[in-house]
């Protein structure tokens, strides 16, 4: 068509083009608003009042609230329960699965299903489990005699009931990120090693588990990630409670901008929230790059 | 490997009990969807339903409209679907195969953009929403969230595997960038765009939190919305709920099972290189 | 072979989209962006222009539920240029009702009319988001119940309807009484005390008749319902001018320490400010013995108490007898875009023989106190009624007074507070009084 000079051209604004639409949607929906509750935080804000400035006293309110500290440390908590659990049972399966067996896709399917059920059914089917009164759990406690147990009214056992059904969705995830993984470890890389004489752990420990390094960063940024954000289950099973014992800090920003109407508080949540998102995902670029 | 038989059934034998664990949640579900209401919160429970209730089911589409939810979501998902992928193998694309001034910035804000938990920003979307006037309209429910940064990711990892020859000939040729996008470009990344699809409906399919800022007008409630907000009826019992939320996850349970394939695929190339 | 897929993926797609946009038909908004709820319709070659007001609402029983939508159809028939856009949305104790209407309001998106507490319409109408009524009752005012009328009112002007009001009682479930060999007190001054309810509620689980003695209707949003317990036993939330909290009396202690004993020896776990526990699904499956709740639950019980017997007794009572204010009102936000035909619908539905209807229906009393009876309640039993028509007059007026405060909403908050610190932590009634008062203190005294 043109000469060369109009293809240097086009081709200088052609990327911008074909990213615009989503910058576009990113800047508008996602960017803005985040600024918007940055600038939001240093106010106090209900719904229905005014605005009055506030400076940083947002957070040193955040830094003196005890649930705020409770709400950290139930996200710490809910993360370590989740987490290596997650990863360990997934790549057991993994290994499990990545051999000849039959309905070995069934098994995948079977594991992995629960991926894609939304978190909403996901939590009213759990919830429904753990009834105290009517649920599947307890009436197979009372079958072997034992009393009926609060799954989700227990102080000390609702983190760990949430925590189980997390497990239910995220170890299949993990599961076949792993399998993929296996899968793309070369053959001859356990041959070597046979040669040099090593049994079945060795190799797990020696070829596997190091060939697996990229995997296991990315599942466990991931994961982490996905631990700190929790809201669904928690806002479908327990509301936070009892008590505050399964207060996490997502779910403790939403009832303080949704049902208590202190939106500058919770902004100021968010805005701390997202920083340390940040730091997590600026860990995990270093960690990748490291790698090599 | 060696297949020791004995070892192999054992295996076997392991992974079917775990899998018969992980399907406890999704009897129970079946179960007390098919149960009387009475017989749900009985004294006795059984897993096997005294009688099978398929009346549950037409009870259930008559407490809600729930047939009209799923209509939404099929239009919005769809929609969804045509859009998120174009935009997304664009962009992914251009990061992938352009050099340009901004390309690290423009990647970090996308990146920052998957820290944001909706919830944080869900007031200044109303508003943003409401300016636009795109509350409870379909547009407001497709268009926004068509930008997603997993899907981006994807698009850019695959892409970057094209050959830069393919395009360089192209251009040699007289192409313009855009055609060269259409022609070349989208033909060579059918699997990509498998499981861009697939992932997009799910995602959008499941989404709970974008309908709930978006949407106040009961006509134009989405599954996942009509669920939660069935919950807090007084007319539900569990008996229907349970029956809502199989009926909820019917259709992708289905496009799952046939797309198994397609699915891990895409959760996998995510995580392979970053 | 991926080619031949993606074709499949296309047609799947447009099979899809087309299957879709049937399904909807033309009932829905089509994209490209139609203005939101509540604006006027063009109708389609229509000669008026019909207007429409959205009024946004929850039912908490199928008896309201029926109510609600006979009076709207009853509306609409009246006024024939007049459409309403009628949306039943979860209760404010389970949803985020009042939320979703604030950020309505505040972004001028505002539903026309809308159901709302007396002990919530006090911060709405401070904060000015209320449309002012008072003409409404330029004739009228006498004949409402004045409790009613100074909940909803601000600073001398009216800023809702007072639709109707009701109040909690005990049900009971009439085959485990009989079986225990009591007899629930059917006159007021013989309703239980303290001591004789719980021992009542301790004997059904003691003999085995069912898990928990006791199941209460309260949440979060709902925590006030346990304010009769104060006002019985002699003790308040605010004191008297009400500009302090007033919980670190003797008396608020010991009704704490009541609750909280209460709570736990005889309820479920699940029963708390932030319980999930479905406390009518407790009564009608005979897992709690007696529940408290309120009037509009009777046409539920009677569809759904099947396998046993039940009836209604008073609530217990201490040094004196109290029980809850409850009720609805109906409210114009400030901005909505219909002001005019939101007030005739207020003004309808405000009507006595409209009022008289739906309080029928929904098994309420009304706010108006010039109805002529008999009222035809929709029960079988309507000794019911009068009971819980006798109990509503035990409402203390300090009780109301309480709660109708603008300010009374962060109150209700931290009272929920302290209850699920009380009931699921363990926390000591005297820490937890400390606590509350503190707070009380901050609000009342103007933070």
């Amino acid at each position: 068509m043109s000469g060369h000079w109009y293809q240097k051209r086009s081709i200088k604004i052609a990327p911008y083009l074909f990213i615009a639409p989503n910058m576009i949607l990113f800047l508008t929906f996602m960017i803005i608003p985040i600024f918007f509750t940055f600038y939001i935080s240093f106010f106090d804000w209900e719904i229905l009042g005014g605005a009055q400035f506030k400076g940083f006293g947002n957070y040193a309110e955040m830094f003196a609230d005890d649930v705020f500290w409770i709400s950290l440390w139930n996200t710490v908590y809910y993360t370590i329960g989740t987490v290596p659990l997650s990863m360990v049972l997934g790549l057991a399966g993994a290994i499990l699965l990545n051999r000849k067996i039959p309905l070995r896709a069934f098994f995948r399917g079977v594991f992995f299903a629960p991926v894609v059920v939304s978190l909403v059914a996901t939590g009213l089917i759990w919830a429904w489990l753990y009834n105290p009164n009517f649920g599947l759990f307890n009436h197979l406690l009372s079958m072997v005699g034992i009393e009926p147990i609060g799954w989700l009214t227990s102080k000390t056992l609702a983190m760990p009931a949430v925590i189980i059904t997390t497990l239910w969705v995220r170890i299949g995830y993990c599961l076949v990120i792993y399998l993929a993984g296996l899968q793309a470890i070369p053959e001859s890389l356990y041959e070597a090693a046979v040669i040099d004489g090593a049994n079945s752990w060795q190799k797990f420990w020696y070829v596997t588990l190091p060939m697996l390094k990229p995997t296991t960063v990315f599942v466990l940024v991931i994961s982490v990630i996905y631990g700190f954000m929790v809201f669904d289950l928690v806002y479908t099973m327990t509301n936070g409670g009892p008590g505050h014992a399964t207060t996490v800090l997502v779910q403790y920003i939403f009832r303080k901008a949704f049902v208590e109407g202190e939106m500058g508080y919770a902004s100021a949540l968010g805005t701390f929230l997202f920083i340390i998102m940040m730091i997590f995902t600026l860990i995990q670029l270093k960690l990748g790059r490291e790698r090599s | 490997m060696k297949a020791a038989p004995y070892k192999t059934g054992f295996i076997f034998i392991l992974l079917a009990a775990a899998a018969a664990v992980f399907l406890i949640p999704f009897v129970w579900m079946l179960s007390t969807a098919l149960k009387t209401p009475a017989e749900a919160v009985g004294r006795d429970i059984h897993i096997i339903p005294k009688q099978w209730m398929w009346s549950n089911f037409t009870d259930a589409l008559n407490a809600a409209p729930f047939m009209g939810y799923v209509a939404n979501t099929l239009i919005v998902a769809v929609f969804a679907v045509v859009l998120t992928v174009f935009i997304n193998c664009l962009a992914g694309y251009a990061f992938a195969k352009y050099d340009f001034k901004g390309r690290e910035l423009c990647f970090a804000m996308v990146l920052s953009t998957l820290m944001i938990p909706t919830q944080i920003v869900m007031v200044p979307n109303f508003y943003i929403l409401k300016e636009l006037g795109w509350l409870n309209t379909y547009v407001g429910l497709i268009v926004p969230r068509a930008a997603e940064a997993f899907g981006l990711f994807l698009a850019r990892q695959y892409m970057t595997n094209i050959p830069n020859e393919l395009l360089e000939a192209a251009r040699i040729d007289g192409s313009g960038e855009f055609s060269i996008f259409t022609k070349i470009v989208l033909p060579n990344v059918k699997p990509l765009i498998a499981v861009l699809v697939i992932f997009t409906f799910m995602w959008r399919w499941n989404d709970l939190i974008w309908p709930l800022i978006a949407i106040s007008e009961k006509s134009m409630y989405t599954v996942q919305l009509g669920l939660a907000m069935a919950k807090g009826e007084h007319f539900i019992d569990w008996t229907t709920l349970m029956c809502l939320t199989l009926l909820s996850i019917i259709p992708i349970l289905i496009v799952f099972l046939l797309f198994q394939r397609y699915f891990v695929q895409g959760m996998t190339t995510s995580g392979m290189k970053e | 072979m991926a080619g031949s897929f993606v074709r499949k993926m296309m047609t799947g797609v447009v099979t899809f989209a087309m299957a879709g946009a049937l399904l909807a038909g033309c009932a829905q908004e089509r994209s490209g962006g139609t203005p939101s709820s509540g604006s006027t319709n063009q109708s389609a070659g229509a000669n008026k222009e019909k207007e429409t007001i959205e009024f946004v609402y929850w039912a908490g029983a199928g008896g309201e539920e029926e109510a609600f939508r006979d009076l709207v159809a009853k509306f609409e028939a009246e006024h024939p240029d007049i459409k309403v856009n009628a949306q039943q949305v979860p209760s404010p104790s389970s949803s985020d009702y009042y939320t979703k209407i604030q950020t309505r309001i505040a972004g001028n998106d505002a539903p026309d009319v809308f159901r709302i507490q007396y002990q919530k319409i006090g911060e709405f109408a401070s904060k000015k988001a209320l449309l002012d009524v008072t003409d409404l009752f330029a004739e009228d005012k006498e004949n409402f119940n004045q409790s009613l009328l100074t909940a909803v009112s601000f600073e001398d002007k009216i800023y809702g309807l007072p639709h109707h009001t009701d109040t909690l009682a005990v049900f009971y479930n009439k085959t485990y009484m009989d079986q225990l060999g009591v007899e629930p007190p059917s006159k007021l001054e013989d309703a239980w005390t303290w001591g004789e309810f719980l021992e009542v509620a301790k004997m059904i689980q003691d003999k085995g008749l069912a898990q928990y003695g006791l199941a209460f209707n309260w949440k979060e949003s709902s925590a006030y319902r346990s304010l009769p317990f104060f006002f019985q036993n002699g003790a308040s939330l605010a004191t008297d001018d009400f500009t302090k909290g007033n919980v670190e009396t003797e008396e608020a202690i010991q009704t704490l320490a009541f609750l909280q004993n209460m709570f736990q020896t005889v309820m479920s776990p699940g029963n708390s400010m932030k319980g999930t526990e479905d406390f009518n699904l407790l009564f009608t499956s005979g897992t709690a013995g007696m529940l408290i709740n309120g009037n509009w639950m009777i046409p539920r019980w009677e569809q759904e108490m099947v396998d046993y017997e039940w009836g209604v007794t008073y609530m217990p009572q201490n040094k004196s007898m109290a029980s809850d204010m409850g009720g609805n009102a109906l409210a114009i936000p400030k901005n909505s875009k219909h002001a005019e035909a939101a007030k005739k619908f207020l003004a309808f539905m405000g009507e006595p023989e409209n009022m008289k209807l739906f309080v029928e229906k929904g098994l309420f009393l009304p706010g108006r106190t010039d109805i002529e009876g008999p009222f035809e309640y929709n029960v079988k039993d309507p000794a019911m009624m009068d009971l819980f028509i006798e109990q509503s007059t035990t409402v203390p007026e300090k009780l109301a007074q309480t709660v109708t405060m603008s300010e009374f909403s962060k109150a209700n908050q931290a009272l929920a507070e302290a209850l699920e610190m009380l009931f699921t932590q363990g926390v000591t009634p005297e820490d937890a009084a400390k606590t509350l008062n503190a707070k009380l203190d901050e609000i009342f005294g103007g933070k």
